[in-house]
């Protein structure tokens, strides 16, 4: 591989002097473009009490193309579907070399904050969510305790 | 040989088949400011490019980011921009500063993007940087601007070819990378070997240094404690255990004086009151240092406590008495009271007394204006009076007046003068023709007496 680019590793470094509150993004030894992410659910939210892994990757062109992002522990979110991808606009069309990885990271606690059941990624939870919120809510919510660890 | 070239710390170096490239973006910023980065690299900006929406970036960041998928929208607020690359050595430009922004065409006017004002490329080529040469061991900062110049010029970790000629048979040019250092104030190639002073192992001039203090076996120190001799490699680490060696009373900085082999230093140790002293010395200062600690923190609160009283925020600070009470009462109440009660009494009528001084004035002139205001009432009722005469006077001429019209009237003519001509016309007119009749009636009548 050839050598990481400058940019790379002043947001590696910047994310561990100065962290994003609620968000632990650590690069893998033996690939720093792959980072272990531990993520905080926002809080009053129903996913509060949990703390979600995901893996993010720098892909060779980054930042001219997004970082590839995925949930790995399970999560009922209308917006996010069973292999843990995502569908947020910034990860996709709407990329910029100018979002970083704390940005995106930041956007994605956002959109656990703010289920977004009209655009849909996972089309059942949807469905549940649009059919009956409190329900859904309350799901989110038990599957947190269920599969994401505690705070 | 070659693996020592290998193993040398990263830097610039001078190669002449390649033409010299330095990489800007490997420059380390000794305090880059956050407002002057660019928002693609995050790095000071290098020949800064302005966008039709207002943001900067370097030219070869938003250039990249045209040619990406992203295409030519503006990373920042992702505006459509347009942009027509040209061709003719568009590339250079972007590494060559001499190209510098303000040198553009105007023919790039055209575009969406366009070199950014001058000033912030002033300001960025002004940022201090350090040498690339920095891991080789140069210490130099200077302004971006000149970083090349000092590197191809100046730094001696610089590594250039070494053009000389070995001696060695066949006679060729030696090719080595070699720093500056080595290379200045030399005839001969310094990759010639020659034999350690010490040792007589085959070394060169840019290895000197490192075989001396790391490698030779025969390049002899003596030890300050034993007097006895090893290699430089080696001293520091006997030194830090040698039984001879001098060392200082652990105690000395309380004030022992001894000074003496390591070796004895435990015997030293058991007859030392310093050292026996030194615990509790370090106890008794510790504490110290924890009282200064909260001494200061309480005299800032208290500092802020009277602040507040000053300014009225505060009447009493959970006392159940008032705070003047708190600070007036003594033990000998009764005697000392009286006294300040008359004092306190005195006081108070000195205030009065001065709050009396200046009101007096004030008095005396609304005195003086009541004394006025009088007069003005008493010519006032006097005017009334005059009034009421006059009106009576004037009422009594219109009577008079109107007594003196009601005699005329049967004559008219005295009417009609007394009658502005003008105001009424006809009724004049009609005044006057009976009058005249009249008159010719009178003066017919007087010629028929006749």
């Amino acid at each position: 591989m050839a050598s990481l680019p400058k940019r790379i590793i002043k947001e590696t470094e910047r994310l561990v002097s100065d962290p994003v509150p609620g968000i632990k993004a650590v690069p893998h030894e033996d690939n720093l473009r792959y980072f272990d992410v531990l993520m905080e659910g926002p809080s009053s939210s129903p996913y509060e009490s949990g703390v979600f892994k995901l893996e993010l990757f720098l892909p060779e062109d980054y930042p001219m193309v997004a970082p590839k992002v995925r949930f790995l522990t399970k999560i009922y979110h209308p917006n996010i579907d069973r292999l843990g991808r995502i569908c947020l606009d910034v990860l996709k069309s709407n990329w910029s070399p100018a979002l970083q990885i704390r940005t995106i990271l930041l956007s994605i606690q956002a959109l656990l904050g703010a289920p977004n059941p009209d655009d849909p990624l996972a089309n059942e939870v949807a469905e549940d969510w649009k059919k009956d919120e409190s329900n859904a809510i309350e799901t989110a919510r038990e599957w947190t305790v269920r599969y994401a660890d505690k705070k | 040989m070659t693996e020592n070239a290998a193993e040398e710390a990263s830097g610039f170096d001078v190669v002449s088949e390649q033409p010299s490239t330095m990489d800007m973006r490997s420059l380390q910023y000794v305090d880059p400011l956050d407002h002057l980065t660019c928002p693609i690299c995050q790095l000071p900006f290098i020949t800064p490019f302005q966008t039709k929406c207002g943001h900067i970036f370097c030219k070869s960041c938003i250039l990249e980011t045209f040619r990406s998928p992203i295409g030519q929208k503006c990373p920042l607020d992702r505006s459509p921009l347009h942009y027509k690359e040209e061709t003719d050595g568009e590339a250079n430009i972007e590494e060559d500063e001499s190209a510098e922004t303000s040198t553009e065409t105007p023919k790039t006017r055209e575009n969406d993007i366009f070199p950014a004002p001058i000033i912030i490329s002033n300001i960025t080529d002004d940022m201090r940087v350090r040498c690339l040469n920095l891991d080789r061991g140069c210490e130099w900062i200077g302004p971006r601007w000149s970083i090349k110049t000092h590197l191809l010029l100046d730094c001696g970790f610089t590594r250039f070819e070494c053009n000389n000629e070995l001696d060695e048979e066949p006679i060729s040019i030696c090719k080595k990378l070699t720093q500056r250092r080595y290379l200045d104030g030399l005839n001969s190639c310094p990759h010639k070997e020659y034999g350690c002073q010490f040792c007589g192992e085959m070394i060169t001039k840019p290895d000197e240094e490192k075989h001396f203090t790391k490698e030779c076996d025969k390049n002899l120190k003596k030890c300050k404690g034993c007097l006895l001799e090893f290699p430089l490699k080696s001293v520091e680490h006997h030194e830090r255990f040698c039984d001879k060696f001098v060392e200082k009373c652990p105690a000395a900085s309380i004030g022992c004086d001894w000074k003496g082999a390591r070796e004895l230093l435990t015997l030293h140790q058991e007859t030392c009151i310093f050292t026996r002293l030194k615990p509790i010395l370090d106890e008794k200062d510790k504490t110290i240092g924890q009282l200064r600690e909260s001494t200061s923190f309480l005299s800032s609160k208290l500092e802020i406590i009277l602040d507040s009283i000053v300014q009225g925020k505060v009447t009493n600070v959970g006392f159940p008495l008032q705070l003047d009470e708190v600070s007036s009462y003594s033990g000998q109440r009764s005697k000392r009271d009286s006294e300040e009660d008359y004092v306190h009494l005195l006081m108070e009528l000195e205030g009065l007394r001065s709050d009396f001084m200046r009101i007096q004035p004030s008095i005396s002139a609304l005195e003086a204006q009541q004394q006025m205001i009088s007069g003005l009432v008493a010519q006032n009722t006097h005017l009334m009076e005059d009034m009421n005469n006059q009106r009576m006077g004037l009422n009594s001429v219109r009577q008079q007046i109107q007594f003196l019209l009601m005699d005329r009237r049967p004559r008219g003519g005295m009417m009609e003068s007394l009658m502005p001509r003008n105001s009424v016309p006809s009724v004049a007119a009609t005044v006057s023709k009976e009058s005249l009749s009249d008159d010719e009636g009178s003066s017919a009548g007087r010629s028929n007496k006749l």
